[in-house]
């Protein structure tokens, strides 16, 4: 039986494609995590390993503009979104890395009209 | 005297075969009448102005969450499915559109053929790669996307679905009292809809938002995955994944849905 992960992105981030400078717009990121706590067992009694996100950030343009701290409280497949207002066009870029070191990235492109 | 009382018994005797064979055909007639009704013009059990998708039953919160497809987290396995689409099926099927409403099926041996099954034939005999493991994420991933696909149709049920024995193993199925709290499927999902069991609301059961993202999981599942959570619920013993009786449940559901859109991937508490 193949049990591979399936190929494509496994995370979205979502900002609107066109703003106007200086305007506030809602910057949206889910991100494909099982934020295992540690603390569950499967069917067989076994603890699951813990993988929580360690660390995440996001940057404009090399400009930090974002980071949070992710412990076992936020959820699996976290979604977080934060406002924020640019005065040129560029790119969002999302950075996380788990407790196993598995390391993930996503980034989107906004235009400033005018 | 004796002579005369000997005689009412034969008489009396007469009657009795009269009338038990007279019930014999009665109960014979209404038979024939019963099985009739339940093979060849069977109705859904609620009828299509009153069938209600679950997301009518779910909080305000989810309901948001689901309709916003920014927020709803069935999407990452929407993305994924696309991207396994466009490498192994894109190359027969020309749209993903269609595929999900037209199952499940029935095969030509009778046995139902429901979208994970059929994505595992196409897996072996097209794409000539081992089957997907049932609740991989691959197979999710591709059912989600087939379904997202579906956005909107209806699935489509042939009326002589009815007359198979799937369908009709799997209406005795929905309608059998079992498990340490005495219903049936029956009992909650065709008569209570609407109504409150602790704090949620009794949805009418059907499966057209499926697969979906569910809460109480923390992730992505599919029909088969809450239908055995539905065995567990109802405190009875609960099928393998494999079990013929949940892909001809898969069937029943479709039939008795027939007229709601699909809208997978939805999101449940």
């Amino acid at each position: 039986m193949a049990n591979e992960p399936a190929p494509g992105r496994n995370a979205r981030l979502i900002v609107p494609p066109l703003v106007r400078a200086g305007e506030e717009f809602l910057v949206k990121l889910l991100i494909q995590h099982p934020m295992e706590t540690g603390f569950r067992r499967d069917v067989n009694g076994n603890v699951l390993e813990a993988n929580l996100l360690e660390s995440l950030s996001m940057d404009f343009d090399g400009q930090s503009v974002f980071t949070a701290r992710t412990t076992h409280a936020l959820t699996a497949n976290p979604f977080l979104t934060f406002v924020v207002a640019v005065k040129q066009s560029g790119s969002f870029n999302a950075r996380w890395k788990d407790a196993l070191g598995n390391a993930g990235s996503i980034s989107a492109s906004v235009r400033v009209a005018g | 005297m004796p002579v005369r009382s000997a005689l009412a018994f034969v008489w009396l005797a007469n009657l009795r075969a009269f009338y038990s064979s007279l019930a014999f055909c009665f109960a014979l007639t209404c038979g024939a009448a019963n099985s009739a009704d339940s093979t060849t013009d069977a109705q859904p059990p609620i009828s299509r102005d009153a069938l209600r998708s679950g997301t009518d039953y779910i909080s305000a919160t989810l309901r948001a969450q689901q309709k916003d497809d920014d927020l709803n987290p069935g999407m990452l396995w929407v993305d994924q499915g696309r991207a396994l689409f466009e490498r192994d099926c894109a190359i027969c099927h020309k749209t993903p559109r269609g595929l999900a409403a037209a199952h499940p099926k029935l095969a030509p041996d009778g046995a139902v053929i429901t979208l994970e099954r059929a994505i595992n034939v196409c897996q072996t005999t097209r794409v000539n790669r081992s089957p997907y493991a049932i609740e991989s994420q691959p197979l999710l991933a591709l059912a989600t996307f087939l379904s997202f696909s579906s956005r909107g149709m209806s699935q489509a049920t042939p009326a002589t679905v009815t007359q198979s024995t799937s369908w009709q193993r799997a209406q005795a199925e929905f309608t059998r009292i079992q498990g340490k709290l005495d219903f049936s499927c029956r009992s909650c999902h065709d008569k209570l809809y609407g109504k409150r069991i602790r704090t949620q609301t009794i949805s009418q059961g059907h499966g057209v938002g499926i697969p979906a993202y569910r809460v109480e999981w923390q992730t992505l599942g599919s029909l088969n995955r809450r239908l055995r959570a539905c065995y567990f619920g109802m405190e009875t013993s609960v099928p393998v994944p494999t079990d013929p009786i949940l892909a001809e449940l898969e069937l029943y559901l479709a039939w008795r849905a027939q007229g709601l859109p699909l809208e997978a991937p939805a999101v449940r508490r």
